[in-house]
């Protein structure tokens, strides 16, 4: 039986939306070693901007990606330097940080219920609530816009970052600010500086995420709570410590999803589709059993599959 | 009352690859005895330390604790038989308190297992005997003031006490102590020795341990083990080992 | 004469808030040995909850038609909005079958809890604390779905109704009141004393140091495992006392903010391996908790937004006040008193 066409697209969408998302996760944790249960709520900061700009300054919501993205970005190091690089000075255990971030998810949803409230109450905003702006969007040969814009972006942020990391000082910092702190400290490098900086691309990579997908995927305050197993997913899929393999994760984790649901459906019946959730966490279940260091841990050396741990 | 020695070092060999650690070393230890082992770095102290404490299988020979064998056994099983081992850097539970440290260390307490933690009559019992036991230990160490307090909040010199203390309070008949003075000043230092020759005699403990503090440690010792190249190269009362010319050779030449 | 507080019932509150509280301090006290005694950080716990209100469903209504010997065309599952009440009325009269069927779905939810422990023991060994942690919240989610999805056991999303088994008692609502009180003080009892014994002690050393725990020789595995055990038990009879309370099962009131989060503001807020830490910090927030839902109508008139978002701002806020001001919770980790 053959799959609709329109499953395709769907699925490379929302692959690329999350390995976006997933990219921005894997930095702030591969540099602070911070899971940030968060991360979710930077993508629906950015939905929020976006649809805030639009409703009042008529802005499309592509053109104010750029503000948007700061803005995140901005939010995402307030949330690093403010609550949790003291805790973490402080001595506290990951389990703890950990918590924290899940009580500023909570934060993050009550804010955002807020806003929504009060942007229905006050301004009369019928969708406040929960908004959805595909038809902003526009189209090229059949494709939509926010398929065409969101692989652009994605395609951009991945050579910037190879770019930042390869060629320039800040990616040399970076990468032993990673590998050996203490060291790179001792060399002047400033590590804290780095561990910010990387919160700031993360939130903004989060942020341009948002922004795309109000085009894509009706949003509430309680967005990020659907979407953020899947993010984490594909970064352990990809290896918590791989920028590119969050990619890869990114693309394997939403692509099967819908795909492979959609497939197994076609085959076993339509009680299939209701389990998409199932995928991601079953992925994550089974890379977190067997395969903790994600795929990337897994070298081809002389044609055997090699295990790094 | 035994006789025999109570550790007993045959002919033991360890290599790691092409690297000989210990090369057909053999000694005995006996009941109530302080012995030192010296020698420069890389001599195979702590190689010994580690085969007779069950981390490493010797490649030839055996050792024999108490006339068992227990070369190859594991280290866990080996303290359980009464031969305790500290390190270096001591590996304390830093939020329970120094009594309750020790009381740790204690084996066999029918109160640490869920179905009879409940009932307080089935533990009650000896729970008490090991606390009497717990401070008695403390007070031989010298920490008994110290009892309450978290053990984070201990000094490099007090942890090892309470190292000390712990291999104690397990019945350990022999204990095997890696360079337990070092990094400790010399006042505590004594201390620590002193506290050593107290527990030989209260507790009938046996003790050797390495240590490079020659000035301070030698004043303690019943017998020096100089070792040089993985080898035994003289045993005896302190006086007579260092200054036999082959010791003095190692040490300065190597 | 009722009297009644901001337009409700001063005496149906009061029940809510003890069973609820009782409720809580139940699961707050298996998370504290858990976590706060053995280092478990059981992200998971709604999982157990839910596992033991899903046992309740499934096992309740259909016991009840099998003892009663009633036949059913369909099946229960098929009818249960309709039989529940039914069967509510026939217990009314039938002691036996009541106690039968109450006491047959908390123990085998127990014993499905516990099972579930054990089998969560195996990852917890292996896994660092952070990637358990994450595995343990997937997992809970996981079985959320799968509860949406999967009918033949406890209804799927439409979820299913259970028959009362305290409506021989003329006044249910008390009578699950007491129950859950009774429970609470019972799971507080048992708790406390193993907090203070040797075992407490235990736990706490294998969770500061498991290395050495083991080097004294200590059975870290085993001990830690049957801490799992225990305690997801405990979760799961919390949960099929639920289930009894109110007298249903759906799987979309399992989330795991409530089940999981309040738990851990709990432990953390009253302080980690501190039993009577506990009690207070249920108190604590379960008062501030139910003092904004029944506050929350009348100054609603007055904000712009839904009362109901200060659910999600009050816990997230506490948390992180907690863990900057007083990290050690209110009532500090004590040394194990035994003698």
């Amino acid at each position: 039986m053959a799959l609709a066409p329109g499953i395709f697209t769907n699925a490379l969408l929302y692959g690329v939306l999350l390995s976006m998302m997933a990219t921005g996760l894997t930095l702030t944790y591969l540099t602070t070693k911070i899971p940030n249960f968060a991360h979710g709520n930077f993508v629906t900061l950015g939905a929020y901007l976006g649809y805030i700009l639009f409703k009042f300054y008529n802005v499309n919501p592509y053109y104010s990606i750029p503000l948007t993205a700061v803005v995140c970005g901005a939010v995402a190091v307030f949330v690093y330097r403010v609550v949790l690089r003291p805790l973490a000075n402080r001595g506290a255990p990951t389990i703890a940080l950990m918590i924290v971030t899940l009580a500023i998810n909570l934060l993050f949803i009550g804010f955002f219920g807020i806003i929504g409230d009060v942007l229905t109450n006050v301004y009369r905003f019928g969708d406040a609530d929960f908004f959805l702006l595909s038809r902003l969007d526009f189209s090229m040969s059949g494709i939509s816009g926010v398929m065409i814009v969101s692989l652009v972006c994605l395609i951009g942020t991945v050579v910037s970052i190879y770019l930042l990391l390869s060629k320039t000082n800040f990616g040399l910092a970076m990468t032993a600010s990673v590998e050996k702190p203490s060291l790179a400290e001792t060399i002047g490098i400033k590590v804290d500086r780095v561990y910010t900086i990387s919160w700031l691309i993360g939130g903004a990579l989060a942020g341009l995420a948002g922004s795309l997908i109000v085009f894509y995927l009706p949003v509430g305050p309680n967005f990020a709570n659907s979407f953020i197993i899947s993010i984490f997913a594909a970064s352990i899929l990809g290896g918590l410590t791989s920028i590119y393999g969050a990619v890869v994760g990114g693309m394997v984790i939403g692509t099967s999803q819908i795909v492979v649901t959609s497939y197994l459906g076609s085959i076993l019946g339509p009680w299939v589709l209701s389990y998409q959730a199932a995928v991601p966490i079953l992925i994550m279940v089974g890379v977190l059993l067997f395969l903790p260091a994600g795929i990337t841990s897994i070298s081809l050396s002389k044609g055997v599959a090699k295990r790094k741990t | 009352m035994s006789t025999s020695p109570i550790l007993s070092v045959n002919g033991v060999s360890k290599s790691f690859g092409r690297l000989v650690a210990l090369d057909d070393v053999s000694f005995t230890l006996e009941r109530k005895t302080v012995t030192i082992l010296i020698g420069p770095n890389g001599s195979g102290k702590t190689t010994l330390v580690n085969v007779v404490s069950g981390l490493y299988k010797p490649d030839k020979g055996n050792v024999q604790f108490e006339s068992d064998r227990i070369d190859g056994r594991p280290p866990h099983e080996i303290y359980r038989k009464g031969l305790a081992r500290t390190f270096q850097i001591p590996s304390l539970f830093p939020k329970l308190t120094v009594l309750e440290n020790v009381l740790v260390a204690a084996v066999g307490n029918p109160g640490e297992g869920l179905v009879r933690a409940p009932f307080k009559r089935t533990w009650v019992k000896a729970e008490r005997e090991e606390k009497r036991k717990a401070l008695e230990i403390l007070e031989a160490v010298k920490l008994i003031s110290h009892k309450d307090q978290m053990a984070s909040n201990l000094s490099g010199g007090q942890s090892k006490l309470l190292e000390m203390a712990r291999a104690l309070m397990s019945g350990a008949k022999l204990l095997l102590l890696d360079e337990p003075v070092s990094g400790v000043n010399p006042t505590l230092a004594h201390e620590i020795l002193a506290s050593m020759i107290k527990m030989r005699d209260e507790f009938s403990v046996t003790f050797l341990f390495i240590e490079h503090r020659l000035d301070i440690a030698l004043n303690y010792v019943d017998r020096v083990i100089a070792m040089a190249n993985g080898q035994v190269i003289r045993s005896g009362d302190s006086q007579s080992v260092i200054t036999d010319p082959r010791v003095v050779e190692a040490y300065l030449g190597g | 004469m009722a009297i009644m507080i901001f337009g409700l019932d001063a005496g149906l509150l009061l029940v809510d808030f003890i069973t609820t509280a009782a409720l809580y301090l139940i699961i707050s006290l298996s998370l504290n040995l858990e976590y706060g005694f053995s280092g478990v950080p059981d992200f998971g716990k709604v999982l157990f909850v839910t596992a033991g209100a899903a046992i309740c469903g499934g096992v309740a209504g259909r016991l009840a038609v099998y003892l009663l010997g009633m036949t059913i065309p369909g099946g229960f599952l098929a009818n249960n909005t309709v039989v529940a009440p039914q069967i509510t009325t026939i217990l009314q009269g039938n002691i036996p079958v009541s106690l039968a069927i109450f006491f047959c779905a908390v123990i085998i939810a127990a014993v499905v809890g516990g099972a579930l422990g054990f089998v969560m023991s195996f990852p917890a060994i292996r896994l660092r604390e952070d990637y358990l942690a994450m595995l343990l919240f997937v997992l809970s989610v996981f079985v959320q779905v799968f509860l949406i999805n999967y009918s033949p056991l406890a209804g799927g999303q439409n979820g299913i109704s259970i028959p009362d088994p305290y409506a021989w008692t003329g006044n249910s609502y008390y009578a699950s009141m007491v129950v859950m009180a009774i429970t609470a003080v019972l799971a507080y009892l048992l708790i406390s004393r193993i907090s203070t014994s040797p075992t407490g002690r235990v736990l706490r050393a294998l969770r500061d140091n498991p290395v050495a725990a083991e080097a004294l020789g200590k059975d870290v595995v085993g001990i830690r495992r049957n801490v799992l055990i225990l305690a997801s038990a405990i979760a799961a009879i919390a949960g099929a006392l639920y289930s009894f309370y109110t007298l249903s099962f759906n799987p979309y009131s399992f989330n795991p903010l409530q089940w999981t989060f309040y738990p851990f503001l709990i432990i953390i807020l009253g302080g980690l391996a501190n039993i009577r830490g506990t009690l207070v910090g249920t108190i604590v927030f379960w008062v501030m908790l139910k003092a904004i839902s029944i506050g929350a109508p009348s100054f609603q008139n007055y904000i712009p937004f839904d009362t109901v978002w200060l659910n999600y701002l009050l816990p997230g806020f506490l948390i992180i006040a907690i863990i900057f001001l007083r990290p050690e919770g209110i009532l500090k980790e004590r040394p194990t008193k035994t003698v």
